[in-house]
C-alpha cells in the first residue's frame, strides 16, 4: 500500500527580466495531497489546468521531495528509505524519453537491469520474457533509434518492469500511441494489477481509459485534490444521471400521473421529466401519434426492463428507446468549466 | 555501500558508455587533430621569440626541449580533457531524460560517475598512445627518459584524471549548461596548469592558482621523468596529487549528494 | 528585407535575454581575458621581452603585447561571430521552426543579416570587454587612423560573416556542428596569423591561409591599429573580393543544402 499524506510540493522558479534582474515565483503544484494505492488496484490521477499529476507521480517516484507531508510504501517513509523504496516503483513516462537511442532494445534493458542490481542471468531471462511481452522481440537487437513511436513507448514499458515492481506509475503511458496498440497497452496495464497484483497510478488524457481501467479516480484541480471515488460514482456525482427517452405511440395526458406514480414505487430513484408530442406530426390519426417520455434515473438499462411491462399494460406501443449516458469526459469538462461545486 | 553492487554499476555504465557513444570521427577530431593543431599553433607562437645561446627563453626551457616541452604539456593537458567530455556529454542525457531513469534506480550513482569518467579516459586511449608515440618519435632522448619513474606516475595521473572528471560530472549535475565546465576549467587549467609556460616563472599569486589544478603536478611528474630529474620536488608533485586526488573523491560524493537533493527539491532532472 | 533584419535580430536578442548566453557569453569574456593572460605571461615571466629581430620586420610594429592582444581579442571576436551567425539555421532545424521560416516569405539575406546585427551587439561586448583587459595589461597604441580603423573593421566583419555563411551550409549538411566548427577555428587560428606574424609558418602554410579572407582583413586591421597609419584603398581589395565570393558561395549553397533537408529527413 502506498500512502501519501498531506502532501504539499511548491517550487521556486526564476524569471530573468535582464542581465541581473530576474524575480523568483513560487508555484504550488500539490496542496495537501492525500492518497492511496493498493497493490492490484488501478488508480487513475485526472487533472484540471495544471494539476500537478506530473509532480505527484515524481514525488511517487522518489525522483521529487515533497515540501511537507510524508509519503510511506508498504508502511516504510519514503525520505528515509530511498534505495529500498525504488527498488520496489518504478514509472513509465509516455513519449520517447528515458531510453538510450544509440542502444538496442535489449542493451536498454540490460543497462537497466544492472543499475538493478540483477545478475547477468536473471537479465537475460527477464528481458527476453519482458521483450516478448510488448511484442519486442524480433526488435530486440535494433537500435532504439530506429524504432517506430509506438516501439519506443513499449520498450519504456518494459524498461518500467525490469525490476518487478510493485507500485508501477504510468505518465501519460497512451500518448500519441495508434488506437490498437494503445488498446493493448490497456490490457497489459490491466493484468499487471488484476494477473500480477501490481498496485498502478495512471495519468491519461483520454478519460475513455480512464473510465475503462481505473478502480478509483482522483480529480485534481490546481494542486488540490478535488473528488477521490469510482469512475461511474463521479461521473454521477458531477455529470448527474442517465436519462431514458421512450418513444411511443397511444399516448394519453392522462397516463402521466399513473406512470409518475409507477416509477416511485420502483427500487431506485427515477423521476418522469418530460412527455412530449414527437416532431413528426403527419401521423394519420391520434392513436399514431408518436410521443417521446424521458425518464431520469440512475440506471437506464434497468428502466427500461421495468417500464416495458407498465406500457403493455395501458396499450401503448414502443416505438424506439435510447438514452443518454454522460461519461467521465462530461462530468471532467463540467468540473473545469467550474459549472459543479 | 555495497562493493559488489558498485562494482556491477560501474561496469554496466563502462558498457553503456561504449555502446552509447559515437567513435571513430569524433575522437580523431577532438582528441587528435584539434590539440594536435592546438600544438602547432603554440609552437609557432613561441617563434617571435628570440632563441639560442644568451636568449631569455633558453635560460628557462632549453632549445632542443622547447618541442618536448610542448607535447608533454598538451598530452597531459588531453588526458584530463577526455575526461571532461564525460560531464559534458551529460547534457544530452540530461535532456534524453536518461539521468531521470538512471536515478530512479537503486543504484549507486558514484559509480555511474566513475563509469562515465573511466570511459572516456578508455574512450580517448588510442589518442593518447599516438601522441606518446609521436613525443618519443620526433622530439624525446630516450636516454634520459626515467621509466622507473615515468610508469608510475602515468598511471598516477590517469587515476587523477578519471578522478578529475567525476568530480565535474557531479558539478555538472547542478547546472543546465555544461560549457561553464570548458571556461571555468579547462582554459585557464591550460594557462596555470603550465602547459605553454612552465610555472616556475609566474609571479607568486599565479603559482598559487597553479597549485589549483592537477595538471600542474602532473606535468611536474612527466616533464621530471622525461628530462630524469627526479628530485624532491617531483616527490612532493608526486605525493600532493595522491592526497589531492583522494580528497576529490570525498569532494564528488558530498556534491553527488547534493545535488541529488538539489534536483528533488527543484524538480529540475529535465527543465530547461 | 529590413523587417525581416530587424524582426530577426529582435527576436534573437529576446530569446537569448530570456534565456541562455551568459554562461557563452561569459566564456568568451573569460576566453579573451585567458588569451590576453598568456600572451602577457610569455611576454614579461617567460621572455621577458626578448624577442626575434624578424619580428618587428613582419609585424610592422615592434610591440609584441599590443599585437597579441588585438590578434586575440579579435580572434574571440571572429569566433563568436562566426559560430552564432553559421549555427543559425541548424538550430532553427533541431528546434523545429526551420519549417516556420522557410514557408515565410522572408527574406534569406534578411535572416543572417538580422542574426548578425544581434550577434555584433554581443560579439562587440565582449571584444571590448578583452580590449579593457589588454589595457589592464598594459597594451599601449597610437592614435588610430580613423578612417583606416572603421573601413578595416567593417571588412572584418564583413569577411566574419562571409565566412559564416559557408560554415553554416556546411553544418546544414553534415547536420553536425560541433566538429565543423572546432575543426575551422582550430585551422583559422594556426593559418590566419591571429597570434603569430604567418611568414613564421611554411611556405605551404602560409598559402593555405590566404584562402580565408579573414587573413587579409585581420592583417589590415591590425596593422593600422598598431602603426597607427592609412591604408591604401587598393589593400583592402583582396578581403573584400573575396568575402565577396564567400558570400556568394554560402548563400548558394545555403539555399541547396536547405532544401536537400527535407527531401533527406522525410525519406
Amino acid at each position: 500500500m502506498i500512502q501519501m499524506n498531506e502532501v504539499t510540493k511548491i517550487y521556486e522558479t526564476k524569471n530573468r527580466l535582464g542581465l541581473f534582474r530576474a524575480e523568483t515565483r513560487t508555484v504550488t503544484a500539490v496542496q495537501s495531497l492525500t492518497l492511496s494505492i493498493a497493490k492490484g488496484e488501478i488508480v487513475g490521477l485526472l487533472g484540471l489546468n495544471g494539476a500537478g499529476k506530473t509532480t505527484t507521480i515524481r514525488m511517487l517516484s522518489t525522483l521529487l521531495d515533497p515540501t511537507s507531508g510524508s509519503i510511506e510504501i508498504d508502511g516504510m517513509p519514503m525520505a528515509d528509505n530511498r534505495r529500498s523504496v525504488q527498488q520496489k516503483v518504478n514509472m513509465i513516462a509516455g513519449g520517447e524519453r528515458m531510453l538510450y537511442w544509440r542502444l538496442t532494445g535489449r542493451e536498454n534493458l540490460q543497462y537497466f537491469g544492472r543499475l538493478y542490481g540483477l545478475n547477468t542471468a536473471k537479465i537475460r531471462s527477464l528481458s527476453d520474457l519482458l521483450l516478448a511481452e510488448v511484442g519486442l522481440t524480433a526488435a530486440a537487437d535494433q537500435p532504439v533509434e530506429q524504432y517506430s513511436k509506438g516501439m519506443k513507448q513499449r520498450l519504456q514499458i518494459a524498461r518500467g518492469l525490469i525490476n518487478d515492481p510493485e507500485y508501477l506509475f504510468l505518465d501519460e503511458p497512451t500518448l500519441g500511441l495508434d488506437a490498437p496498440i494503445a488498446r493493448q497497452l490497456r490490457s497489459t496495464v490491466r493484468s499487471l494489477a488484476k494477473e500480477h497484483g501490481k498496485g498502478i497510478l495512471l495519468t491519461s488524457h483520454y478519460l475513455q481509459e480512464v473510465e475503462e481501467l481505473c478502480d478509483r479516480v482522483y480529480v485534481l484541480n490546481r494542486g488540490r485534490l478535488l473528488l477521490c471515488d469510482k469512475p461511474d460514482a463521479i461521473v454521477r456525482q458531477v455529470a448527474g444521471l442517465q436519462t431514458a427517452h421512450l418513444q411511443v405511440s397511444g399516448w394519453d395526458e392522462a397516463l402521466r400521473p399513473l406512470l409518475q406514480e409507477h416509477l416511485g414505487k420502483l427500487g431506485h430513484p427515477a423521476e418522469l421529466i418530460g412527455g412530449v408530442k414527437d416532431s413528426d406530426g403527419n401521423s394519420a390519426s391520434r392513436s399514431e401519434e408518436s410521443y417521446r417520455i424521458s425518464v431520469r434515473s440512475t440506471s437506464a438499462d434497468m428502466l427500461i426492463t421495468e417500464l416495458l411491462p407498465w406500457t403493455m399494460q395501458y396499450g401503448l406501443r414502443i416505438n424506439g428507446f435510447t438514452c443518454d449516458k454522460p461519461n467521465l469526459e462530461d462530468a471532467i469538462i463540467l468540473l473545469s468549466e467550474g459549472r459543479v461545486s | 555501500m555495497n562493493i559488489e553492487r558498485l562494482w556491477s554499476t560501474t561496469l554496466a555504465e563502462l558498457s553503456k558508455q561504449h555502446r552509447n557513444r559515437s567513435r571513430g570521427k569524433f575522437v580523431f577530431f577532438s582528441l587528435l587533430l584539434w590539440p594536435a593543431l592546438g600544438f602547432l599553433t603554440s609552437y609557432f607562437t613561441m617563434k617571435p621569440y628570440r632563441s639560442g645561446a644568451g636568449s631569455v627563453l633558453s635560460r628557462i626551457i632549453p632549445d632542443e626541449r622547447i618541442p618536448l616541452f610542448l607535447l608533454s604539456g598538451y598530452l597531459v593537458f588531453q588526458l584530463f580533457w577526455t575526461v571532461v567530455e564525460a560531464a559534458w556529454l551529460f547534457e544530452l542525457e540530461r535532456k534524453g531524460g536518461t539521468v531521470e531513469a538512471v536515478f530512479l534506480t537503486p543504484a549507486p550513482k558514484m559509480a555511474f560517475l566513475y563509469g562515465r569518467s573511466l570511459y572516456s579516459l578508455f574512450h580517448g586511449i588510442w589518442m593518447f598512445a599516438v601522441f606518446s608515440l609521436l613525443t618519443f618519435l620526433f622530439v624525446s632522448d630516450a636516454s634520459t627518459v626515467n621509466w622507473a619513474a615515468l610508469i608510475p606516475a602515468l598511471l598516477l595521473i590517469m587515476a587523477a584524471a578519471v578522478i578529475w572528471g567525476a568530480l565535474l560530472c557531479a558539478v555538472s549535475l547542478f547546472s543546465r549548461e555544461s560549457s561553464f565546465l570548458y571556461y571555468i576549467f579547462q582554459t585557464p587549467m591550460e594557462l596555470f596548469g603550465g602547459v605553454r609556460i612552465p610555472p616556475a616563472v609566474f609571479p607568486v599569486w599565479a603559482t598559487g592558482l597553479s597549485a589549483l589544478f592537477p595538471v600542474t603536478y602532473s606535468l611536474i611528474l612527466v616533464r621530471g621523468a622525461l628530462y630524469g630529474h627526479i628530485g624532491a620536488g617531483w616527490w612532493r608533485a608526486f605525493l600532493i596529487l595522491l592526497a589531492g586526488s583522494i580528497l576529490l573523491v570525498f569532494c564528488t560524493r558530498y556534491l553527488l549528494s547534493r545535488a541529488e537533493k538539489h534536483a528533488r527539491k527543484k524538480g529540475n532532472w529535465t527543465l530547461f | 528585407m529590413w523587417h525581416t533584419v530587424f524582426a530577426t535580430a529582435a527576436r534573437n536578442q529576446r530569446a537569448n535575454l530570456r534565456a541562455f548566453p551568459w554562461a557563452f557569453t561569459l566564456g568568451h569574456i573569460i576566453e579573451g581575458g585567458y588569451l590576453v593572460l598568456v600572451s602577457y605571461f610569455s611576454y614579461v615571466y617567460l621572455i621577458q621581452g626578448d624577442l626575434d629581430d624578424r619580428f618587428a620586420l613582419y609585424a610592422g610594429s615592434g610591440n609584441y603585447l599590443a599585437y597579441a592582444i588585438i590578434g586575440g581579442a579579435l580572434n574571440v571576436f571572429s569566433v563568436s561571430m562566426m559560430m552564432n551567425v553559421s549555427r543559425a539555421l541548424i538550430t532553427e532545424w533541431r528546434e523545429g521552426t526551420l519549417e516556420a521560416l522557410l514557408l515565410s516569405p522572408s527574406s534569406r539575406n534578411g535572416y543572417f543579416l538580422g542574426t548578425a546585427l544581434q550577434q555584433f551587439y554581443r560579439s562587440g561586448m565582449v571584444l571590448l570587454a578583452v580590449l579593457v583587459f589588454g589595457i589592464l595589461a598594459g597594451m599601449r597604441l597610437s592614435a588610430p587612423h580613423l578612417l583606416s580603423v572603421g573601413v578595416s573593421g567593417g571588412l572584418f566583419i564583413l569577411s566574419c560573416y562571409a565566412m559564416a555563411l559557408v560554415l553554416g551550409s556546411i553544418m546544414l549538411y553534415t547536420r553536425d556542428t560541433y566538429i565543423v566548427q572546432n575543426t575551422l577555428f582550430a585551422v583559422t587560428t594556426l593559418l590566419c596569423g591571429f597570434q603569430f606574424p604567418r611568414q613564421y609558418l611554411p611556405g605551404f602554410l602560409q598559402a593555405a591561409g590566404g584562402v580565408f579572407p579573414l587573413t587579409s582583413s585581420l592583417q589590415l586591421l591590425r596593422r593600422t591599429l598598431l602603426t597607427g597609419e592609412a591604408i591604401p584603398l587598393r589593400d583592402t581589395l583582396p578581403a573584400l573580393l573575396l568575402s565577396l565570393v564567400y558570400i556568394a558561395v554560402g548563400m548558394w549553397s545555403n539555399r541547396l543544402v536547405e532544401r536537400g533537408l527535407f527531401e533527406k529527413y522525410q525519406a
